[in-house]
């Protein structure tokens, strides 16, 4: 807003940054109580938005901390260092390769079916 | 917070159901093999519930919601998982977007209909894939030093995965959704993650010497 003469009111201002339409909705806006014209004040590049950022448009955040050991871990989550020590037991055991029936494919009765024809094959006399 | 490191923590809020078991353990799996720590709403008695659903997220660094599962269940719409996202944008809101929230969902634009109000969220699609997923969490958390790529979670995934039953039976539970199994699965993630880690430095010497 730009003027000259003084206004015996005052004005509230929405500031609002329009370079956020989508994160500008959800934030608080900021109200500015002025009294007579002033000249909007412009943000400053160095300043901080007005609007608040809930993911910054996605900005990956890059981890504080590095990757912690299962110890660590365990005690953070109050797991005794020997079940650590079984779950580790567990993990580096080699995993046991399925066969046919534990997979769900089974053979069925096809063979003992084909068995059968045969035999009858062989029983039948030939015409 | 062990010792003097400060583990950085995130809220998960998923639904807690027999049909997302595969992909709340590619959550826990991710979470923990990109160095964080996971704070979730597990065994938690409804009397009493919301207050510990707040403390979870007020001790949070991150909270990320999944809604893929928001839908209509009985002919009554689920709305635990909003109500959850909604205390998680206020504590962003308080916190002066210290506290970051991250929306996971199944389809594009669904979110965006569903809840209109978040539209400055953009959503991590995951289409109900482990793989989809993983690669949402790759999106929004970086590693500094130890880079831990999508395959590399996958194939840690299916490790743990193969060990479910087993550990499962180790440590009693019935379901994933259990303090002891969910705290199980997470050592047992970290044990691949130095599984991992220790092969790519062994691997970085290897080269050196070549």
């Amino acid at each position: 807003l730009y003027g000259e003469r003084a206004s015996p009111y005052p004005i509230l201002i929405t500031l609002v940054d329009h370079s956020r339409p989508f994160a500008g909705r959800l934030a608080t806006p900021e109200i500015l109580q002025t009294k007579g014209f002033t000249k909007t004040q412009r943000r400053r590049s160095n300043e901080r938005p007005n609007v608040l950022p809930y993911n910054r448009h996605v900005n990956a955040h890059v981890i504080a901390n590095s990757v912690p050991t299962p110890e660590e871990m365990g005690e953070i989550l109050g797991v005794s260092a020997d079940r650590v020590k079984t779950i580790r037991a567990i993990m580096s055991r080699p995993v046991q390769a399925k066969g046919p029936a534990a997979s769900g494919r089974t053979r069925g009765k096809a063979p003992a079916r084909k068995a059968v024809r045969q035999q009858a094959r062989r029983v039948a006399p030939k015409t | 917070v062990v010792g003097r490191k400060r583990i950085e923590s995130v809220f998960l809020n998923v639904p807690y159901d027999h049909e997302f078991e595969s992909l709340y353990l590619a959550y826990v799996v991710g979470l923990t093999q990109l160095g964080l720590g996971i704070n979730a709403a597990l065994a938690v008695p409804n009397q009493g519930r919301l207050g510990t659903i707040i403390r979870l997220i007020e001790k949070s660094d991150f909270s990320i919601h999944d809604l893929s599962r928001v839908e209509v269940s009985g002919g009554v719409p689920r709305f635990n998982m909003p109500v959850e996202l909604g205390l998680a944008l206020y504590r962003s809101h308080v916190t002066h977007g210290k506290h970051r929230v991250f929306i996971f969902e199944r389809k594009q634009y669904r979110a965006q209909r569903s809840t209109s109000d978040v539209n400055g969220i953009d959503p991590q699609i995951h289409k109900g894939t482990i793989k989809g997923l993983m690669s949402g969490l790759r999106n929004i958390f970086r590693q500094p030093h130890d880079v831990t790529t999508v395959p590399e979670m996958l194939a840690s995934y299916y490790a743990v995965k193969h060990r479910v039953p087993e550990l499962r039976r180790n440590a009693g539970s019935k379901s994933l959704f259990e303090p002891a199994i969910f705290r199980d699965l997470t050592v047992a993630a970290l044990i691949e993650s130095q599984k991992l880690i220790d092969r790519r430095k062994s691997r970085t010497v290897g080269d050196r010497r070549g």
